[in-house]
């Protein structure tokens, strides 16, 4: 990991990318938030070690493809793991496009896909062709919800926005689980889940209580947008894993120190901060928007006068 | 100068300055002189020379702090015997620098003193014997009635009961009611007739409460003399709750503020700094330290759930060096006495609880304005 300036970073993807495809692509993760919240960084930079770049709309293998091919002949080169398959089948043995830029082995980026509505499973490959073999392009079924609301950057390049970063983390993770990541940080194999639903800790801090208050309608919104048949499932388990999260002080722990090297870097926030920072995003945020997902009401009703979701 | 049953004026005016909080003070050498017009007790006494012993440390430019008071109760032996318990318990540099003049039934009593000292004392005396005579006879000419023989028993201390009696007749002086009905201070209070008798003879012995013929009481004047006393026991009596944010966020007392008017608890106003921009219109202080609320509850021990909803992340602090972010305070009293303001969307505490708040907060400049400002009020 590295400390990168996420301006300059998306300046030189937007450069790197054909113009014609910015409109394809949306930087998501550690960088979109680090970009988001640039002016509250320590350094204004972020230890991170790769730049997601989510394309969109789904299922756009041409996009996928020709963006890598752009950044292929501009020099950047494939991590030692992306190596071409001979076939596209089976799809789970594809390696994903991971490519480093030039002169740096400091960071990369990796293509991901958009997810389409019929998605049903987690995780889904579709593979791409590119001259010297195929590779798979993941998509997330969580991360759907990426699509909503994107932001558009100083650079002409689009970002997620934190609170569907927020939501596809707090989707991503019904349980804790037992995966841990493979590179340890500092000094620690920290859980998966605890680093992704720390960043959701890291986002609300870094907003705010009144921030993060407007997230409820457009959660609400999303959830109900790409998830329609979801309904009872998302209003009676929405955030089960996040508050067994919540609950469990070792994986704060993971939390912390995942926070600390990433976008709380140098604020001296603690175990206990993160703690009541999730509560009040439980109280805020999760509780509400199963309520109003339950009773089957979506975000224009909440606005409307004298209807106000009980709190 | 204000006006006072006992003013130190005629002895001490030209030589000393009056301070807001109703204090003297000689700047060169720097001396300061509190009138107590009454301690009933030695509870009192010695809360009195507490506060003094401390201002003593917290200011050691300060060369002298003198109370003077009038115990009839007591004995010359009696307060020889307290004042050498006093001087073994301080420091000698704060027993030093604390004298003590006390006005007896029989005459005045203070520790041994140099020469300006006893000159001081005989002075002081001399003043309090002229005064007190014609204290009654003020009190009958601006029509409170003629005046009453006090009952000579010793006044009872300060309870919880007899503070919440004193501080409604206060409220009623800053409404401007006038005099109200000894009834009202009942039912207002949730007190007894005997108590609030009790409470009615200690102003009265203050010279800072008079009454009517149709039993309707007031305080003519904000009751300098005994309020510090107040605010002393306020400190004690006053059952509040500190609470932090436990996010380690910056603080932000405005969105607070938003969301506890969103919630309307029952039996919830807001006091502090945002009802004295209410209460006095000429408030002078930026931004929002904290919010203080006032809860009027029933029992002693409510079950605080709103705070929860208000905001998971409010933690009771730990020690005192915590900057609160809301401070709720327990209000037992039988009637709330709340203000609405802004067409009831804003529930207001009373200006007793909310001077109290502010000093609280140690906002004692303004706190020391707002009475004034309403002491100006009350006599144009």
């Amino acid at each position: 990991m590295m400390a990168l300036d996420p301006v300059r970073l998306f300046a030189r993807l937007a450069e790197a990318l054909p113009r014609k495809l910015h409109r394809h692509a949306c930087i998501v993760g550690s960088l979109a938030a680090a970009y988001h919240f640039r002016t509250r960084l320590r350094g204004l930079a972020v230890n991170t070690k790769d730049a997601d770049l989510l394309v969109h709309p789904a299922g756009d293998v041409r996009s996928c493809r020709d963006m890598a091919a752009q950044l292929l002949g501009l020099g950047w080169r494939r991590k030692s793991d992306c190596v071409a398959q001979e076939h596209p089948r089976p799809a789970g043995s594809l390696r994903a496009l991971r490519l480093l830029p030039p002169r740096s082995d400091g960071y990369f980026i990796e293509l991901m896909g958009l997810p389409n509505a019929r998605q049903r499973g987690a995780k889904r490959w579709t593979p791409v062709r590119l001259p010297e073999g195929w590779y798979g392009i993941p998509s997330f079924r969580c991360m759907r919800v990426i699509g909503e609301g994107r932001l558009r950057s100083r650079e002409g390049l689009e970002y997620a926005s934190p609170a569907m970063m927020a939501l596809a983390n707090l989707l991503a993770h019904p349980e804790v689980g037992t995966q841990r990541m493979s590179e340890p940080i500092g000094g620690r194999r920290l859980l998966r889940s605890a680093k992704d639903l720390g960043r959701i800790l890291a986002m609300a801090w870094l907003t705010g209580r009144e921030g993060t208050a407007e997230w409820r309608d457009r959660w609400t919104h999303a959830l109900q947008a790409c998830f329609p048949g979801r309904r009872t499932e998302l209003a009676r388990h929405l955030g089960d894993g996040f508050w067994e999260f919540l609950d469990r002080p070792d994986a704060l722990e993971d939390a912390r120190v995942s926070t600390d090297v990433g976008l709380l870097a140098g604020k001296g926030v603690t175990v206990d901060n993160l703690r009541a920072v999730g509560e009040q995003v439980w109280s805020d945020l999760v509780l509400p928007v199963r309520r109003m997902i339950s009773r089957g009401r979506n975000a224009n009703e909440a606005r409307a006068p004298g209807v106000r979701p009980r709190g | 100068m204000r006006e006072a049953s006992f003013d130190l004026a005629p002895v001490l005016g030209g030589s000393h300055d009056l301070l807001p909080t109703g204090d003297w003070l000689k700047r060169r050498p720097s001396e300061l002189i509190r009138l107590r017009t009454s301690c009933p007790g030695f509870r009192e006494l010695r809360a009195g020379l507490f506060e003094l012993g401390t201002l003593l440390l917290d200011q050691p430019k300060l060369s002298r702090a003198v109370l003077v008071t009038h115990m009839p109760q007591v004995t010359p032996r009696r307060l020889a015997a307290e004042w050498e318990s006093l001087k073994r318990l301080y420091r000698p540099e704060v027993v030093r620098r604390l004298w003590l003049v006390v006005f007896t039934a029989g005459g005045v009593w203070s520790p041994p003193g140099d020469q300006v000292l006893e000159l001081l004392r005989e002075d002081l005396h001399q003043e309090f014997r002229r005064q007190v005579g014609s204290r009654q006879a003020k009190l009958a000419r601006v029509g409170w009635g003629a005046p009453r023989e006090l009952p000579s028993e010793r006044p009872g201390r300060l309870t919880p009961k007899i503070l919440d009696i004193l501080k409604v007749l206060l409220v009623h002086w800053f409404r401007g009611d006038g005099p109200v009905r000894i009834s009202q201070i009942i039912d207002e209070s949730g007190a007894t007739y005997p108590t609030v008798r009790e409470a009615v003879i200690r102003l009265e012995k203050t010279g800072e409460l008079g009454r009517t013929s149709n039993r309707r009481v007031a305080l003519p004047d904000f009751p300098g003399q005994s309020w510090p006393e107040w605010v002393a026991l306020s400190r004690t009596l006053r059952r509040s709750l500190y609470l932090v944010d436990a996010s380690g966020r910056p603080a932000n007392p405005s969105g607070l503020l938003k969301r506890l008017h969103a919630l309307r608890v029952p039996g919830l106003a807001v006091g502090g700094v945002v009802a004295a921009r209410h209460w006095s219109r000429d408030f002078d202080l930026n931004g929002l330290p904290r919010i203080d609320a006032t809860w009027h509850v029933a029992d002693r021990n409510p079950d605080p759930d709103w705070i929860r909803r208000l905001d998971p992340a409010l933690r009771s602090r730990n020690h005192p060096q915590e900057s609160p972010q809301l401070v709720v305070h327990y209000l037992t009293r039988a009637q709330a006495l709340f203000t609405p303001s802004g067409g009831a969307r804003e529930i207001l505490a009373d200006p007793v609880e909310t001077l109290l708040d502010l000093l609280d907060v140690r906002l004692i400049d303004q706190a020391n304005a707002m009475i004034e400002e309403y002491r100006k009020k009350r006599r144009s």
